[in-house]
């Protein structure tokens, strides 16, 4: 199969970025979109240019690495998949392709496709610590934890932290995600001494990062490879104001 | 606590939580008697108010809560403007117990007033930081499944807002040309019922004539087209609206998701009928 990129092309985090069109030559339809560019880098750098850069590291859809706009649409066209588990199959012979990075505000860009998602970070870091005893492996059913409860908190806990929400959003929200990581600890029982205080802090650091505002409309949930669902932002929007209200009258 | 051993057993868990709970939430005031530690905890409670109501949630829950409000106004004033299908006394008695306690008018508009204003604040403040928020912007963004009302709020509000201003200085204020319906007054008869018992008229006085207004008001097309697009906006805006609320306070789960869709829907097209239902009846000759 024969590809037209429009790719992305950007210096550094200061320069002016633009579009490059790239031929991607003799791919294979089973190759990923990433083995696909590494095709075509592996031709650029023979040509003795620049190879475009990109994040990626499991290559398995399972740590959130890989990122990128592609025909407009974060991870691709394909439903609950990552860029690295979307397949050139999914592409007509001879398309034109556009890839661009995640752009947000808290995601600038650092070269070419790989977007700064170090924001997310600072606000798992913002969320601080769960307190958990040390030492042996508790006794597995010491902590009682319902299906329904444990099956929800796996389904939030599901995020791997790609930046797709945020690259989907039309006011680059981070809501799904911070919703999500809200979510998943506090449902648990695990997750409950610090529960308020750490709902305040990541709700404060993400607005401080400088993401947009949530306006429903859940564009999020819609490309969300690991189909995380807008009920974790509802639960991050009734634990803050519970938060924020304990604040207010208890001190 | 104030509660027997025994009893408190067999309140059982639940009640318990409750108590301590409570305890905690009555002794605030109390608790630390000193001036210094007041003060300090006066500090503490602006702060943390103050913090909650600038943040994103914070501000996302005020438009919520006065968007609720405001629908609310939108449905009570939809069926007072229904009662013109009820005929001139009806409608003209309905808008004399509106008027006749000029104090309450007074204390509801400046209360609607500051409830409008907060919405459109946090609304217009929340949308420019969105438009911060992405400021190299994408070649090509696919929409997957926004609605087309999702994504026109902010011009749907504007045009909300814009409607209001003119209605208000077209039948409450009555500006320029629009000075004659203050000089349409008649009596009105002698209904017995709620409204009789609320707010009572005298026979042989006269009083002003909303039915008669309303009818000069809409024979004019260009206005009636005004007033058509005005509403329209509202439901539009509403379809998103309503079932935001929902989300934003937290009571949105994934299977309510498609019925508070729905509901909101049915809602703001019920709204659009009833609101515009009196200018058209009017301009098609129905109300006369
Ligand atoms: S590279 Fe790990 S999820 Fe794609």
């Amino acid at each position: 199969m024969n590809f037209t990129l429009k790719i992305w092309r950007q210096k550094d985090a200061n320069s002016v970025g633009r579009f490059v069109e790239v031929s991607a030559r003799g791919i294979r339809p089973e190759m990923s979109f990433l083995e696909m560019l590494d095709v075509v880098n592996d031709e650029v750098t023979q040509a003795g240019g620049e190879p475009v850069a990109f994040d990626h590291d499991c290559r398995e859809g399972i740590c959130g690495a890989c990122s990128l706009v592609i025909n407009g649409e974060p991870h691709g066209p394909n439903e609950k998949a990552t860029t690295c588990q979307v397949y050139m199959r999914s592409f007509r012979d001879g398309e034109t392709i556009t890839v661009e990075p995640f752009r947000a505000r808290a995601f600038p860009v650092l070269k070419d496709l790989v977007a700064d998602r170090s924001a997310f970070d600072r606000i798992i870091q913002a969320g601080g610590f769960v307190s958990v005893n040390t030492g042996q492996a508790p006794e597995a059913n010491a902590a009682p934890i319902g299906k329904e409860v444990a099956e929800k908190a796996f389904d939030s806990a599901a995020c791997i932290g790609c930046g797709a929400c945020v690259a989907a959003c039309k006011n680059s929200s981070a809501m799904l995600f911070v919703g999500a990581k809200i979510a998943h600890l506090g449902r648990l029982p695990q997750g409950q001494p610090e529960r308020a205080q750490r709902a305040r802090a990541m709700v404060a650091r993400m607005d401080a990062e400088g993401f947009g505002n949530c306006t429903n409309q859940y564009e999020c949930q819609a490309v969300c490879p690991k189909g995380v669902t807008v009920a974790n932002i509802a639960w991050m929007n009734r634990d803050y104001l519970a938060a924020s209200l304990k604040k207010i009258f208890t001190g | 606590m104030g509660v027997p051993r025994g009893a408190r057993d067999t309140l059982g868990k639940l009640p318990e939580k409750l108590l301590r709970r409570g305890k905690h939430l009555l002794a605030f005031p109390l608790r630390g008697r000193g001036l210094i530690f007041q003060t300090a905890r006066g500090f503490v409670f602006m702060k943390t108010l103050w913090q909650l109501l600038r943040s994103s949630l914070g501000r996302k829950y005020l438009m919520a809560a006065t968007g609720l409000l405001l629908v609310g106004f939108v449905v009570v004033h939809m069926l007072g403007n229904l009662k013109a299908f009820s005929g001139a006394d009806a409608l003209n008695h309905y808008a004399h117990l509106l008027k006749s306690r000029a104090w309450a008018l007074w204390v509801f508009r400046a209360g609607l007033l500051a409830i409008a204003l907060v919405h459109v604040g946090c609304g217009i403040t929340l949308a420019l930081e969105n438009r911060r928020a992405r400021p190299q912007p994408y070649v090509r963004l696919k929409t997957i499944q926004a609605s087309v009302a999702s994504l026109s709020m902010l011009g749907s509000g504007l045009v909300v807002g814009a409607f209001v201003l003119f209605h208000v200085l077209h039948l409450t204020v009555q500006v320029g040309g629009f000075q004659e319906y203050a000089k349409l007054k008649s009596p009105i008869a002698d209904a017995p019922g709620i409204l009789q018992a609320l707010a009572p008229v005298e026979p042989g006085r006269s009083y002003p004539d909303v039915y008669e207004m309303i009818v000069h008001a809409f024979s004019v097309p260009w206005i009636v087209l005004v007033y058509l697009v005005g509403v329209g906006a509202l439901g539009l805006h509403l379809s998103h609206g309503f079932q935001s609320v929902f989300q934003t306070l937290g009571w949105r789960s994934d299977a309510a998701g498609p019925f508070l869709t729905g509901l909101a829907r049915v809602l703001a097209l019920a709204i659009v009928l009833g609101m515009a239902s009196v200018p058209a009846a009017v301009l098609c000759g129905f109300l006369r």
